[in-house]
């Protein structure tokens, strides 16, 4: 075999001097090697610490088990769920008896009586004895409840967005370095940010029920307290990174601090502070379906007593709301947004 | 007016930008600084308007010391037009030019946007003398090209009715024709409103064309000051450096041809 000629003449003319004055590295140096090894040990034992070893065998086990090959806890489980979760549960179950005042020729919207009878094994008489009682159905009446908690979710969502931002902008005023009256407030603020960043709002939520009692006021602090951590970041970091030029001009022209703040700077922060406002929002909305589960207001509480009970259809009309209200959100709000920015 | 007594200005790094210059800025004239990038044209500026402190010296306007003066009152008393189009983008050509009246609107009126209706109409009378019209009276600063946004900065820095408007380089990101254009606006609005102008070029043509006096300024020094026709091939080769000893630097060989022709308008 001849080498191409081109090859053969490069090779001739200065590979070897170069390969002995130039020094070239290693693509894969023994470091790297050593690097690689003593992180995959640690990988290693930490996946035995929490247990990944665990997951993959009895994921293993699942995939086979749904090819008739032995059987899996983990399928069991989620048959289990899935089983329980249909149908659906719409409908609102009131027995008669129950209801005070209860006039049979004034029965609300789709509603109607339903007679049913419960047997009951007597140990006394050794036999068994039928109960028979009067039930209000209301079949979209569960729907309705899971509509309503939801609306509460988003407007707990929208207040806490709303008392967001209206300590962030304050906030920003005092964390952006160009406009801090002082160091020291500047130092505060950014602080202050970074506190209401660092507390999850799961665990202000705890606390804020326990000050304010069970239901939305505490959802709204913990949203609004963690998020404007965020959005003073942001909207300060946004004012400090905003371009000089109007600034001074503007200053040149004799205005004020406050006065080229809101000619120079606010204009051009406008749309990123819209781009940010719009994204606690939604981050809010799925944060505040959670924020039930410790009791702070919200269709979390619903779905959380819910649970409790065991009572998976009702569970799963739940969580079908909040999965469909998560998704037209995020396309309402990625509407408005290309709509008015 | 404004004068310099034996200004100098030496920055922090030990760059000379400004060394010694005597000038009276007279009413009503268009006195034009002339010189190459880093002859100390921006800094002279600058210190009219309080942003650079001269080192030695003071400026001074009306025989009082800049120094004891109120730096916001006597910034009314001034308009500024920048090098790189300092117009708000995203705001409208109405809103950055009245932007240039915020000192004389009281905070609270200001912060909400709620300028007296005298302003809104001086503002497009100054638009109108501007060459611009209704059409582009919302429309955002960004959207127009860079001669408008320049007429926009005219008219934002006539706003207050100054008694000097201060030019940093007005025209040099502009093609010819657009600069002739803004230097001919910024020359008939200064003498409607009987307003000095305070402009520094680098543009010979543009200099010789429009200057009342022009000051020639090299290293920091004033080489040479008085109407524009006085202005000869020697002090031209001075300012801009070219011909010493027979040698031009290769970037000044564009520039030659330029000023033979303008020599030879002159002479």
């Amino acid at each position: 075999m001849t080498k191409p000629e081109k090859f053969t003449s490069r090779e001739n003319s200065g590979e070897d001097t170069i390969a002995e004055t130039w020094r070239l590295r290693q693509p894969i140096s023994a470091k790297l090697i050593v690097f690689l090894l003593a992180i995959s040990v640690l990988l290693g034992l930490s996946a035995h610490r929490s247990q990944m070893d665990r997951a993959f065998m009895e994921t293993l086990g699942a995939v086979g088990s749904l090819f008739g090959w032995g059987e899996s806890r983990v399928i069991k489980g989620a048959a289990n769920f899935i089983g329980k979760s249909f149908p659906l549960v719409l409908e609102e179950r009131t027995e008669v008896s129950r209801i005070s005042d209860f006039d049979p020729n004034d029965l609300p919207m789709f509603a109607y009586l339903k007679i049913e009878e419960t047997r009951e094994y007597d140990t006394e008489t050794e036999a068994w004895k039928i109960y028979s009682s009067q039930w209000l159905i209301n079949p979209y009446g569960y729907l309705w409840r899971v509509i309503g908690k939801m609306a509460d979710t988003i407007e707990i969502a929208i207040w806490g967005t709303i008392l967001s931002v209206s300590l962030a902008l304050p906030l920003a005023f005092f964390a952006a370095k160009n406009y801090s009256p002082s160091k020291i407030l500047y130092h505060v603020a950014r602080a202050i940010c970074s506190f209401n960043r660092a507390v999850p709002d799961l665990i202000s939520a705890l606390f804020f029920v326990l000050m304010y009692g069970f239901g939305p006021i505490a959802g709204i602090l913990a949203l609004g307290f963690h998020t404007s951590g965020f959005l003073g970041k942001f909207f300060a970091d946004e004012i400090e990174n905003a371009d000089p030029g109007p600034q001074l001009a503007l200053s040149c022209t004799g205005a004020s601090r406050l006065q080229v703040l809101r000619f120079a700077v606010l204009p051009q922060v406008v749309p990123q502070y819209f781009a940010y406002v719009q994204y606690i929002l939604e981050r809010n909305i799925r944060m505040a379906t959670v924020l039930g589960i410790v009791g702070a207001g919200g269709i979390g509480m619903e779905l959380k007593g819910r649970w409790d009970m065991f009572n998976f259809g009702h569970v799963s009309t739940i969580l079908l709301a909040i999965l469909l209200t998560v998704l037209a959100l995020e396309h309402l709000t990625q509407w408005l947004r290309a709509k008015f920015i | 007016m404004f004068e310099f007594h034996s200004v100098g200005k030496v920055f922090d790094d030990g760059t000379v930008a400004v060394d010694g210059v005597d000038l009276r800025v007279r009413r009503g004239e268009f006195c034009v600084l002339l010189g190459p990038s880093g002859s100390g044209k921006s800094t002279l500026l600058g210190m009219v308007n309080g942003l650079i402190t001269p080192t030695s010296g003071s400026v001074s306007h009306d025989g009082t010391p800049l120094v004891d003066l109120n730096i916001g009152e006597i910034r009314c008393k001034m308009g500024m037009i920048h090098q790189q189009l300092h117009l708000v983008p995203r705001l409208s050509v109405l809103g950055n030019v009245l932007s240039g009246a915020l000192p004389a609107v009281s905070l609270w009126r200001s912060l909400l946007g709620l300028f007296p209706i005298d302003f809104m109409r001086k503002a497009c009378n100054l638009l109108q003398e501007v060459d611009l019209d209704a059409d582009h009276l919302y429309r955002r600063a960004s959207t127009l090209s860079g001669g408008q946004q320049q007429r926009v900065a005219i008219a934002r820095a006539f706003m207050l009715d100054p008694e000097i408007v201060l030019a940093d380089e007005p025209v040099a990101s502009l093609d010819p024709a657009n600069s002739r254009m803004v230097l001919q606006l910024l020359k008939g609005t200064s003498r409607r409103h009987n307003a000095s102008v305070l402009c520094s070029l680098h543009h010979l043509e543009l200099a010789m064309e429009f200057a009342d006096r022009v000051v020639a300024l090299c290293k920091g020094k004033v080489i040479y000051e008085g109407p524009p026709s006085g202005l000869t091939r020697e002090l031209l080769d001075r300012i801009y450096g070219v011909g010493l000893n027979g040698k031009s630097a290769p970037a000044d060989a564009a520039l030659t041809p330029r000023m033979e022709t303008l020599t030879a308008v002159s002479a």
